[in-house]
């Protein structure tokens, strides 16, 4: 439970102050951890506060929900095969 | 042994049932996203934000300065005599250059221009590195006059990007490096028109035909009138059998360091 809030809060500070790819590095840690349907959550907030619509990304804004939406889809799947997660 | 697997196919459903209210939200946002000005959030998220951007800052200030104090003396005294030689050689470019601009603008109100541009100084609230999208935040916005489209300048003369979008006390700076982002520069010293097209990061990138003459350290300016100055030469590919060749350039300016810059009107 305690870990589960650091990591929230962790990934709070990240998306306000520290590299993309540090924030995604914590996602993957809390996806493979828990089951975190707020990683969504936080991935609209990231594109709420910092998108914009740019011709390298067929003018999508929304970059990290997508992207964190898949990687919670995927490590849901994964972890289903994975002996470590017996109870999924 | 009945009870134990029906509550497991109970599970099991539940479970299913959650991932896919996942994915039917997936496809949602991402439908929603080709109308990408549809965002109620952002400005609530901003209003909310700021204060915890300006606090962050002030943090990071102090300890910047606290670690600072655990340097060692021989890293200061050799990082002391490094930025003392920098500085020489600014200062002999600084009076270059400010005969430079103080031309520039003669010549600008002999031609009639408008010389004066009216701005404001925003404090950098959080830094491009945060995300892919090469984007910034600044702390002023609609309540400082700020407007859509206004450019913003680093250290008085270079130019980094424009306002993309304003909210009351603070503004998204899309950076001219923003991937796929193209721009008109001038290029070298015969001031040759060409289209940037951003890489992320502060770099750019262009191609010229093969003959045309341009060496690593020629600056390039935004195709404007005034002293807009967007980069430097810093690499020039050319394969033998090929016909062009491939400028990368990149902005001066250190974003990790940037604390100020101008919205120019």
């Amino acid at each position: 439970m305690w870990i589960r809030v650091l990591i929230f809060l962790a990934l709070l500070v990240s998306i306000l102050f520290l590299n993309w790819w540090i924030t995604t590095s914590i996602v993957l840690v809390y996806l493979f951890l828990f089951n975190a349907y707020e990683v969504i959550f936080f991935g609209l907030v990231l594109d709420s506060l910092y998108a914009t619509s740019v011709p390298g990304f067929f003018g999508i804004e929304f970059i990290f929900t997508i992207l964190f939406s898949t990687l919670f889809v995927l490590t849901y799947f994964l972890k289903k095969e994975l002996i470590y997660y017996p109870a999924l | 042994m009945r009870m134990n697997s029906s509550i497991k196919i109970k599970r099991n459903v539940r479970s299913k049932k959650k991932v896919a209210v996942v994915i039917f939200l997936f496809v949602v946002i991402l439908a929603l996203s080709q109308f990408s000005n549809i965002n109620p959030f952002s400005s609530l998220l901003h209003t909310l934000v700021r204060p915890v951007w300006i606090i962050g800052n002030i943090f990071s200030e102090k300890a910047t300065t606290f670690f600072g104090l655990l340097n060692s003396k021989r890293n200061l005294i050799d990082e002391n005599e490094r930025l003392k030689a920098q500085l020489r050689n600014r200062e002999a470019f600084s009076d270059i250059n400010n005969v430079l601009v103080s031309e520039n603008r003669e010549l600008q109100e002999l031609l009639g221009r408008n010389v004066t541009d009216t701005f404001v100084v925003g404090r950098v609230l959080a830094r491009p590195n945060v995300t892919l999208y090469d984007t910034f935040i600044i702390d002023v916005g609609k309540r400082d006059s700020v407007m859509l489209g206004d450019r913003v300048v680093a250290e008085n003369y270079f130019v980094i990007g424009d306002i993309s979008d304003v909210f009351n006390k603070t503004s998204i700076v899309t950076m001219f490096s923003a991937p796929g982002k193209r721009t008109n520069v001038i290029l070298g010293p015969t001031n040759i028109l060409v289209v940037a097209e951003g890489l992320g990061g502060g770099n750019f990138t262009t191609k010229l035909p093969r003959g045309v003459d341009i060496e690593v350290g020629d600056n390039i300016s935004l195709a404007d009138i005034g002293v807009n100055i967007f980069g430097q030469v810093e690499n020039i590919i050319a394969t033998p059998a090929g016909q062009f060749q491939t400028i990368l350039f990149k902005n001066p300016v250190n974003m990790a360091e940037l604390r100020f810059v101008r919205v120019v009107r």
